[in-house]
């Protein structure tokens, strides 16, 4: 059997040093296909892995896929015959149906989703300030603020490192004070109660960070927030007076409440405009200035879905609770990218098929050219299969030249055009340091699609030429 | 003169067959046609080859030498009839197992050498064994290669290209190519057309040294007078059968091929000599 199997390798080896002497006698046209396969491949694998980048790179972070925000229907008379119902029920006082616990568990017990994670807007206004060790002057800044359940970026928190609690302090805090002095360290002066509390543990999005990288910073002078400087930043410490609006200029409430707040950390789950932190400060500060019932109804709820589940069916039974998700754009985003891709590879294809052409062009030719020599192959013993063999071989390693230089021709492509956006392009939100992702799976299907098209386009003439009599190939006849 | 009918055995039969049950035939071909459109080149031929045997095979030009020596040696498939050898019945044969009884069982040698040009003089020796069923390792492949090189004197010629050698040499490759495997049988068709005489009679003195030294089974396809003094027997191809022929033919070759033919198949199309 081994003995068998050794001849069968011995015979192969022989048939591919063959096919090696047969390119290295013709370089020239051998060349030649390669070169269109390797512009046919260069295009395919270019815009695959730009949309693939894209997709990885830039989609995924402004938009995860596996997450959905359920919020209450919009009353709007432009979402059909239910929000025209909805609309005539807030008319008429009802307002559109509360996101509430009971909802928080039903969508818990869905068997296509992990977590939900509930989220709750702070009801009133809020002034932030601070920044004078900063920036050395006090910034003032109208500040949404927005709780969410820590453990919903408690993997994330210590996945990526950051070392500050972002946790519910409130209920250890009561030691007297009428300044930040007169508390224990790491605790501030809250004066409205005159307590040394914790600092309220703060998140913010890189959303909001890119959107101060590339506009405001830009605009106003100021240092851009790199790995760096958000290192330093973590800790800063800020004042937010819960019940006063900056803009307005005015207090909503009676008891304003001063909280310190520090810098914790930066989630993907944070807001994207404003601050986020522990749930169980915004349900108790909602109680305290708006009343019990804010303090019932989450703004919205994350759902997380379990690995590889499709929203849709979740998705279903949102609709069918009468609530619905945030509509962020993903969707068009995604199929925007997958109508150009999708136009982009029908092109590299073509390009493709061009080659593939002329690999059955040189083929027809170099065999015509080479009819003399597989007569020679038969007479010495060539079977028809080894000639189908030597000839689709030659093809096969056209296209692994071509495969090989086309992806590092596009890969050069994009090398060349990710440091002329680095270097040339203005910042923007959620501007990536590529917009290539070459996968190892994208280099095997350009590859086999590269020794692929050869084959598809060697396998007719090398068929012909298999077919030929001998006698009719030596002789120079047909 | 009347077309013959099909049946072998009504044919001129085939020439010297001593005793069928006496000796091993090579080659046993009965009945073999072969036309080209409406151009029969063969029409029944047979004849019968012994192990052992050196036979000479002559023929005015366009008389279906060369036609018959593909049949014969499964380069051409496409005829009516019987052709056996080594007791295998061609047409009963694969593509695969003909191929390979080409590899390793039968040596051919051409007018026109056919070696390949981009190939070294050892490489177009060593091509045989790319295709055998079981081929011979690196190492022992070339030892048998410059073996076969060394026997037709051209051991020191081994990296040459063909283009690169002179016409006696590239027929001396093709006949160490031919030998490679330690063929039973070697066809050859003109194998001395292309040389000048003395090299011509070197290449015959080296036939006559396989068959009588080897063994080896030799059908030689020629217009060249001194195989008569090699040959064991003559063979002649007219109007597209195998009739026995005598030393003489091989001498006044030339001169018969300017004969008119009264023989010829009846719907030839007349080829100028
Ligand atoms: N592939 C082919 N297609 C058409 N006709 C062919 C083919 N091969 C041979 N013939 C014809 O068959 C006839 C016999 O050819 P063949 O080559 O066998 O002659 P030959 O006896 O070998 O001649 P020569 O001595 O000149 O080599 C010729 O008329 C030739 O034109
Ligand atoms: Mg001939």
């Amino acid at each position: 059997m081994s003995a068998s199997n050794a001849a069968f390798f011995r015979r192969r080896l022989g048939l591919v040093r063959l096919i090696r002497q047969n390119i290295a006698r013709a370089p020239r046209p051998f060349a030649l296909s390669v070169f269109g396969i390797t512009l046919g491949i260069a295009a395919l694998s270019f815009f695959l892995s730009l949309s693939l980048g894209m997709q990885e790179r830039v989609l995924r972070r402004i938009f995860p896929a596996d997450r959905l925000e359920v919020v209450p229907q919009k009353t709007s008379f432009d979402s059909g015959a239910a929000g025209a119902l909805d609309a005539l029920g807030s008319l008429l006082g009802a307002g559109p149906k509360p996101l509430d616990a009971q909802v928080l568990a039903t969508l818990r017990a869905h068997p296509d989703v992990q977590t939900v994670f509930p989220r709750m807007k702070v009801a009133f206004p809020v002034r932030g300030w601070g920044g004078e060790s900063l920036i050395g002057r006090t910034a003032y800044l109208d500040l949404p603020i927005d709780g969410i359940d820590p453990e919903a970026v408690a993997p994330e928190l210590r996945q990526t490192g950051q070392p500050l609690a972002f946790v519910d302090h409130e209920p250890t805090s009561n030691t007297f004070c009428t300044d930040d002095k007169g508390c224990p360290s790491g605790q501030f002066c809250d004066w409205d109660v005159n307590k040394c509390r914790p600092p309220v543990p703060v998140l913010i999005s890189p959303f909001l960070i890119e959107v101060y990288n590339s506009s405001i910073a830009k605009m106003n002078g100021l240092p851009r927030i790199n790995g760096f400087v958000l290192g330093r930043l973590r800790g800063f410490v800020f004042v937010a007076d819960l019940g006063r609006s900056f803009l307005a200029r005015k207090t909503v409430t009676d008891k304003v409440r001063y909280r310190h707040m520090v810098l914790a950390g930066v989630s993907d789950r944070a807001t994207p405009i404003g601050i986020t932190v522990p749930l169980a400060y915004v349900k108790r500060w909602n109680a305290e200035i708006a009343g019990e019932r804010a303090a019932q109804e989450y703004s919205s709820l994350s759902v997380q879905m379990k690995p590889g589940r499709p929203v849709t069916r979740v998705l279903e039974q949102v609709r069918k609770l009468g609530f619905t998700v945030e509509d962020n754009g993903a969707e068009q985003a995604g199929l925007a990218v997958l109508l150009l891709t999708a136009l982009f590879v029908l092109v590299s294809l073509s390009t493709l098929a061009v080659a593939a052409g002329s690999v059955t062009h040189t083929f027809f030719r170099a065999i015509a050219e080479r009819r003399h020599e597989l007569g020679v192959l038969r007479a010495v013993g060539a079977s028809r299969a080894d000639l189908l063999f030597i000839l689709l071989g030659e093809a096969a390693v056209i296209g692994l030249f071509g495969g090989v230089f086309g992806l590092a021709l596009a890969w050069l492509s994009a090398t060349g055009i990710d440091l002329l956006s680095r270097s040339a392009l203005p910042d923007f939100p959620f501007k990536p340091d590529s917009y290539f992702l070459f996968t190892p799976s994208l280099c095997a299907l350009a590859l086999g699609f590269s020794v692929g098209t050869c084959l598809l386009g060697a396998a007719w003439p090398a068929r012909t030429a298999a077919r030929l009599s001998p006698a009719a190939a030596l002789s120079g006849q047909r | 003169m009347p077309e013959p009918s099909s049946s072998s055995a009504e044919s001129p039969s085939p020439p010297s067959v001593a005793d069928p049950a006496a000796a091993a035939f090579v080659i046993v071909a009965s009945d073999v046609r072969r036309s080209f459109g409406r151009d029969a080149v063969l029409c029944g031929a047979s004849l019968q080859v012994k192990q052992g045997e050196l036979l000479a095979l002559v023929g005015r030009s366009g008389s279906g030498k060369s036609t018959l020596l593909s049949v014969l040696g499964g380069l051409d498939r496409d005829y009516q009839g019987q052709v056996t050898l080594f007791g295998k019945d061609l047409a009963a044969l694969s593509d695969a197992a003909l191929s390979q009884l080409r590899n390793e069982h039968i040596g051919f040698v051409f007018q026109s050498f056919h070696l390949l040009d981009h190939l070294s003089a050892l490489e177009n020796v060593l091509l045989p064994n790319a295709f055998a069923a079981s081929p011979l390792a690196h190492a022992a492949a070339h030892e048998r290669a410059r073996e076969a090189l060394a026997r037709v004197d051209l051991a020191d010629r081994a990296t040459a290209r063909p283009p690169e050698l002179s016409g006696g040499q590239k027929q001396r490759v093709a006949l160490a190519r031919a030998l490679f495997f330690r063929p039973q049988l070697l066809l050859c068709d003109e194998p001395t057309g292309n040389l000048d005489v003395t090299t011509g009679q070197r290449i015959i003195e080296l036939f006559a040294t396989l068959n009588q030294r080897e063994g080896l089974t030799l059908l030689l396809v020629t217009h060249e007078p001194r195989v008569a003094a090699v040959a064991r027997r003559v063979l002649r191809i007219d109007a597209g059968q195998v009739v026995s022929g005598s030393a003489t033919d091989l001498v006044t070759d030339q001169s018969t091929e300017l004969a008119p033919d009264s023989a010829r198949p009846a719907h030839r199309q007349e080829d100028p000599p």
